[in-house]
């Protein structure tokens, strides 16, 4: 008989057992439904034939390999390596981005020209000559030569010894 | 992320075995779906169950291995071929095997739909709607698809 034949013949209360078989060893049947089952299938012979076949294709049920876990998992576990090293490497690039655009602004507002190494400037940039007024040399009413320029120096020398 | 796999890798694999009838390919395919698992678990929506979402994720990744295949494996052989000779002694370990065997044979003949339906549902007992959702069927086909696979099977095995 053709598949569909058979599904046709079959009544509602058959197709309902039926599928609750399918789900029988679940354990989500409730205790009614397992009486309903009980009671239709003493009764009902193609349905026990049903019943034998459901048991007949889950013994063919495929067994997982014991293997096959700790594989999964060191897969699992190197992807997710993988995945942290490419974060740290995005990490990487975003803050080089951002270090070369800093140094790109700082280029920028150097001036106009933009050619000058701001960078060199700032290294060799001499200190800013401190003018110096003559109060600024006396601490206490005396002269602090250890601070004065050697041109300065030269002049009080020529000053103290002028006649 | 281990307990994650713990409950689901069998499901998994046995999806696997039927959709690709292919044990070292199920287990090959189950590694893979489980990285993609692992990378896409923030897209996770709770929309389906996440038994159904790894199973759609599997099959997808079954289906990968198949186009980058250019076909799927042949079709089962002849699925009464290869059976033991009942003429000669046999203790009953051996004849179950064979029966578990030729039932396995058998089922890898069903077209797709069906053979996915039936092992969902007896393998796993899921219901019709989460066996739709996998198999890119309506719940009523999903359904229709798992008594349709029943109804060849109960033939196929009583020709044997």
């Amino acid at each position: 008989m053709d598949p569909v034949d058979q599904i046709d013949s079959v009544d509602g209360v058959c197709l309902r057992v039926r599928e609750l078989l399918s789900l029988e060893p679940s354990g989500m049947l409730s205790g009614d439904e397992l009486s309903e089952i009980g009671e239709h299938l003493a009764g009902c012979a193609p349905c026990r034939e049903e019943s034998a076949l459901l048991a007949l294709l889950r013994r063919s049920r495929p067994l997982t390999p014991d293997i096959l876990l700790p594989l999964i998992m060191k897969k699992v576990e190197k992807a997710a390596q993988q995945r942290r090293q490419r974060r740290m490497w995005g990490l990487r690039a975003a803050a080089a981005v951002v270090l070369a655009l800093g140094v790109g602004t700082a280029w920028s507002l150097r001036g106009p020209s933009g050619t000058e190494n701001v960078w060199e400037l700032a290294l060799h940039e001499e200190p800013v000559a401190t003018s110096w007024s003559g109060g600024e040399w006396m601490a206490a009413g005396l002269p602090v030569f250890d601070e004065m320029p050697d041109e300065v120096l030269m002049a009080l020398l020529e000053e103290e010894i002028s006649p | 992320m281990e307990t994650l796999v713990r409950r689901n890798h069998g499901v998994v694999y046995r999806f696997l075995v039927s959709f690709l009838r292919d044990e070292d390919d199920a287990s090959d395919v189950a590694q893979e779906t489980f990285v993609k698992v692992l990378s896409r678990l923030d897209g996770f929506r709770g929309e389906s169950s996440f038994r159904t979402w790894v199973l759609a994720i599997a099959r997808n990744e079954g289906l990968r291995l198949v186009r980058s295949r250019g076909r799927r494996k042949e079709d089962a052989p002849d699925g009464m071929d290869g059976f033991a000779d009942p003429s000669g002694p046999v203790d009953e370990q051996v004849l179950r095997e064979d029966e578990v065997e030729r039932v396995r044979v058998v089922l890898n003949r069903l077209p797709e739909k069906q053979r996915l339906s039936v092992s969902l549902r007896l393998f796993d007992e899921m219901s019709f709607r989460e066996i739709g959702e996998v198999i890119g069927s309506s719940e009523g086909a999903a359904r229709v698809n798992y008594h349709f696979g029943i109804g060849r099977l109960r033939e196929w095995l009583n020709e044997g």
